[in-house]
């Protein structure tokens, strides 16, 4: 089976190129790999364009929205091909730096803050290009390979009707932040039930939340929950140093979730320290001098 | 990287100085060895990876064993060896909580054991294992003693780099024609470093830095008497490009200590020089250092030369030179 790639060095050229507008052409990029003996007929090519029209059809969602909804579908159509080609980085590049550049492209906009960065350091690199794997040698952030392994790490095995319940979940800050960027990540029982937890969460602020916190809005918006999730993670990361996650069952996992978001949460009386810490910085961002 | 937190245990150390004398090899024939990193010769070695551990006990009897289980509350029974192999790269793990047969007595620890990765690695990855042994049974709570199931007593992390990689992770990649070109550096030139990801923002130096270096010098490195002090030049230089960029980020985003996130390269590197003693002063605290290098980033090369022990490394070339 024959499948093409792209060097991260080459992706990064190719991508910096075409972002600037300039036509390129593709076969002057890429190399052809071969996998002997995969046992399999699945022309790639064919693989590929049939996903790109199934992406092309959720293209009116949201960003957010759009990853939950292309999950499954980059899942399915990749799953099948031989673990050679899945375990090759260049591959995962090449999807998400040449075969589907205009939806990373899409997906990704350049942002204000990556302009920033470049323009003070001439050395510096566009952190965008994470997402079409031209960043450096990691692709863990490529679009593709996200979407991928998003989606294989949130399976639910044991949910007949819909395993992919978990890959739904469109909060970007939680898969990209707590998920693909960590060590924990890693951890398939771990992912699931942290997601488990954020897919069940305004059940659980209804049971956890005090009366004193409705009363105080503590868990008043989306962002709330955001950085509620975000103090809890990184609450996870310390019990981490001293308890072995990888070797906990999937029910001891949520019982340490359940433990440490309530243990964020603080007495119930107060206004929790991540929280007050928010509104320091920001009180101190609207008044510099005060 | 381990203990990236203070840990509640007073009790520990016999466990620490146990696996410090854990050894690895990578295949029957090879050497046993306890540095942290090794270093694959061929991509061949590395797909016939067949890891083999063992414990050279050194001076640690089963008295002190014991001693060390009934300080912090424990039978044999409560503990065990398991092993986590991680390919951080595509984000795969492997773990077997077993590694050596019930822990009896201490002796079991000499047998070697072996493990082929479950996974197969390609030659651009490479493998983190993390050897730990944990308590596997809940116990009552005590201060300072550990309770709760899989509470990490001791552990040791190795990684297995893939071939062509250098000191501190670093890919040193050859500085070519095309690359020159690309970059716009003068003819002559024999390194180049490229930021990526800030020094802040991720755990891994190959996110975060692209080191080139001249080919030539790539050999000297090598080859030559001289080559370690090079080495920890272009290693000096690349951190302290990554720290520029970092400072600079750090600064643009208000950034400060407590939020740069623990597992950070530069947490790492802020834990590692905070303990060096200063004469006439108190060792520097990490958060001290932070505030030096954000006024000025090279502030970190002393730290770093004396991190890398330069001065014995050039004693000795000059040593060796003169004779």
């Amino acid at each position: 089976m024959k499948y093409l790639i792209i060097t991260h060095t080459k992706a990064r050229s190719f991508v910096q190129s075409r972002l600037l507008g300039e036509e390129l052409r593709e076969a002057d990029f890429v190399m052809e790999k071969e996998v002997v003996d995969s046992g399999s007929n699945l022309e790639i090519k064919v693989l590929l364009d049939e996903l790109n029209i199934d992406l092309h059809k959720i293209q009116h969602f949201k960003q957010g929205d759009f990853d939950a909804k292309a999950r499954p579908l980059v899942f399915a159509a990749l799953d099948r091909l031989p673990h050679d080609v899945k375990r090759d980085l260049d591959f995962w590049r090449y999807l998400s730096s040449v075969r589907f550049f205009e939806i990373t492209k899409w997906r990704h906009p350049k942002t204000a803050k990556s302009s920033v960065s470049e323009s003070e350091n001439e050395n510096a690199v566009d952190s965008n290009l994470k997402n079409y794997g031209a960043f450096g040698l990691q692709v863990t952030e490529s679009l593709f390979f996200r979407l991928y392994k998003g989606a294989e790490l949130a399976y639910d095995i044991g949910n007949k009707q819909n395993p992919f319940h978990l890959c739904e979940i469109s909060n970007v800050d939680l898969w990209q932040s707590h998920i693909i960027r960590l060590t924990a990540g890693c951890n398939q029982s771990y992912v699931r039930s942290l997601l488990e937890w954020v897919k069940l969460r305004d059940s659980w602020y209804e049971k956890h939340l005090s009366k004193k916190h409705q009363k105080l809005k503590v868990i008043d918006s989306e962002t709330d929950k955001n950085d509620h999730l975000r103090d809890l993670v990184k609450r996870i990361r310390r019990h981490r140093s001293n308890v072995v996650h990888e070797f906990l069952s999937h029910q001891e996992l949520e019982a340490i979730i359940n433990f440490e978001a309530e243990k964020s949460l603080g007495d119930g009386l107060s206004i929790p320290k991540w929280k007050e810490k928010k509104e320091e910085k920001r009180k101190k961002k609207s008044n510099p001098g005060s | 990287m381990s203990n990236l937190y203070i840990r509640p245990f007073k009790d520990l150390e016999f466990f620490e100085s146990l696996f410090r004398c854990l050894q690895i090899r990578i295949s029957e024939g090879s050497n046993w060895q306890s540095e942290e990193k090794l270093i694959i010769e061929s991509d061949i070695q590395l797909s016939q990876l067949e890891l083999q551990f063992k414990f050279a006990l050194d001076g640690l009897d089963q008295e002190r064993f014991e001693k060390a289980l009934s300080d912090n509350g424990l039978n044999e029974d409560d503990i065990a060896v398991g092993l986590i192999m991680r390919n951080k790269f595509l984000k795969e793990i492997s773990v077997k909580d077993d590694l050596f047969p019930a822990l009896d007595s201490l002796s079991v620890l000499e047998t070697p054991v072996c493990i082929r990765p479950e996974f197969r690695i390609p030659a651009d990855q490479g493998l983190e294992i993390v050897v730990s042994m944990r308590l596997i049974n809940s116990k009552q709570p005590k201060p300072g003693k550990p309770h709760l199931r899989e509470t990490l007593l001791s552990s040791r992390t190795f990684q297995i780099i893939p071939p062509k990689s250098g000191p501190l992770d670093f890919a040193f990649l050859p500085l070519t024609k095309e690359i020159r070109e690309d970059h716009k550096l003068p003819k002559s030139c024999v390194s180049h470093v490229i930021s990526l990801q800030s020094f802040h923002e991720t755990d891994n130096i190959k996110d975060s830095l692209e080191v080139y270096i001249d080919p030539d010098s790539l050999v000297v490195m090598q080859t030559e008497d001289v080559g370690e002090i090079l080495q920890l030049q272009f290693v000096t230089e690349a951190i302290v490009s990554g720290l520029v960029h970092a400072m600079k980020e750090i600064a643009r985003n208000d950034v400060d200590y407590s939020q740069v996130n623990e597992e950070s390269i530069l947490k790492q590197l802020l834990r590692s020089l905070a303990d060096i003693k200063v004469e006439g002063r108190e060792k520097y605290g990490a958060e001290e250092i932070f505030n030096l290098l954000k006024a000025n980033p090279h502030s970190i090369v002393p730290f770093l030369e004396h991190k890398f022990d330069l001065k014995k490394i050039i004693d000795k070339y000059k040593a060796e030179s003169e004779v």
